[in-house]
């Protein structure tokens, strides 16, 4: 009967022995399980994240966002007016034509766009320029695309080719070429 | 009739229960039937912790695996962060300056138009026919041409409007008016021509 005792109490002894060890290893797989599968949703969001940063980086690559090819800012106010008139006038000199006068704005105003319906999203200001040039219709409709290369942004409100005599050695048309337009520079009027 | 004696004791009976024996035996019973439990509870146990011990080391792996990856995510992605952030901040700095270059980008495109569809009316002038004046005005996304005309006949005139008609996003193209003329021939035709173009389709 003593045997048989200490027998008994042994084998309890090591089922709770086994239990204890069975419930460790039963922790240690839930610990380690729950520890994966928040790291693995962590992983997840993180590479989603990823995902969204690159596309941001290759929205800021896009040629959108490119600025000015001159390199330095425009200049702004008055300035563009003295800078677009220099241009035309240069230009006018360039393709044999006459500037018969350029009058310019003293003040600024907000800016109205004309080509569009829709009002930009940033405040601009305006100067009114008024020029009338002289010559051949050809040198003046190019002297007229050079504008494109003053490097000021404007809008041209009205133009008007009067002829003025059509030569009779090569049949070229002189014409008076009058120009209202409007130069533009960044920022609310001063 | 009573088993008993003439004296009047009860006689004994022959038949007997050893409750000691019963006892031992269900004792035994129950012994038998505990071991068996427990030796199965013992067994079961024991492929647990043997199981466990072999996934222990793989599912670790496994997390270090994960946590590893995600460490490695993260570190990553604050770069990319830093770099979004600095990104962002040259973008700010230069705004003005997109705004700029789209202004200006938008100027030469709208210069572009009114002068290609000038050179357009000015060209569709035939030889028969001189033109006195070409004005043309921008006004809400309009351009309005109107062009005075001199024509050797009506015939010519018409050329001109032909000619002088075409081109992208005309909303109209009229001979407004037509008087007789003889600055170029005795049946000439003095008229006036209007085109109005869609700036903004």
């Amino acid at each position: 009967m003593m045997v048989r005792a200490t027998s008994q109490s042994t084998l309890d002894l090591v089922t709770r022995a086994l239990m204890g060890a069975s419930a460790l290893v039963g922790l240690g797989i839930l610990v380690l399980s729950a520890r994966t599968i928040l790291d693995s949703r962590a992983t997840h969001v993180l590479d989603a994240e990823s995902r969204e940063l690159e596309a941001q980086a290759k929205k800021h690559d896009q040629p959108g966002f490119q600025t000015a090819d001159t390199g330095k800012p425009l200049p702004r106010g008055l300035d563009a007016l003295r800078t677009l008139q220099a241009a035309v006038t240069e230009d006018v000199n360039n393709h044999g034509c006459q500037l018969s006068e350029f009058k310019a704005a003293t003040q600024t105003a907000p800016y109205t766009p004309r080509y569009k319906k829709t009002l930009p999203n940033e405040p601009w200001s305006q100067m009114d320029a008024h020029f009338t040039i002289n010559g051949r219709l050809r040198d003046v409709m190019e002297t007229l695309r050079r504008l494109n290369d003053a490097g000021i942004p404007i809008e041209v409100d009205g133009l008007s080719l009067t002829r003025k005599d059509i030569s009779k050695k090569d049949g070229s048309t002189t014409v008076s070429a009058q120009i209202d337009l409007r130069a533009l520079a960044q920022g609310a009027p001063a | 009739m009573q088993d008993m004696s003439s004296h009047g004791r009860v006689q004994r009976s022959g038949k007997s229960i050893n409750l000691e024996a019963n006892i031992l035996s269900e004792w035994l019973g129950a012994t038998a039937a505990l071991r068996q439990r427990l030796k199965l509870r013992t067994v079961v146990l024991a492929a647990v912790i043997c199981g466990g011990s072999v996934a222990l080391p793989q599912l670790s792996g496994m997390s270090a695996a994960m946590a590893g990856r995600a460490a490695r995510a993260q570190a990553r992605n604050a770069q990319s962060a830093k770099v979004e952030a600095e990104l962002d901040r040259r973008a700010k700095a230069e705004e003005p300056r997109v705004q700029e270059a789209r202004m200006l980008a938008d100027s030469r495109a709208n210069l572009n138009t009114l002068l290609g569809n000038i050179t357009l009316v000015v060209n569709a002038v035939p030889t028969s026919v001189t033109f006195d004046t070409v004005r043309a005005e921008i006004l809400d996304a309009e351009l309005t041409m109107t062009c005075k005309s001199q024509a050797e006949n009506d015939a010519a005139g018409q050329l001109f409007v032909d000619g002088a008609s075409k081109g992208p996003n005309v909303v109209y193209a009229v001979q407004a008016s037509t008087m007789k003329s003889n600055v170029l021939a005795d049946n000439g035709v003095a008229f006036d021509f209007i085109k109005r173009v869609n700036l903004e389709p």
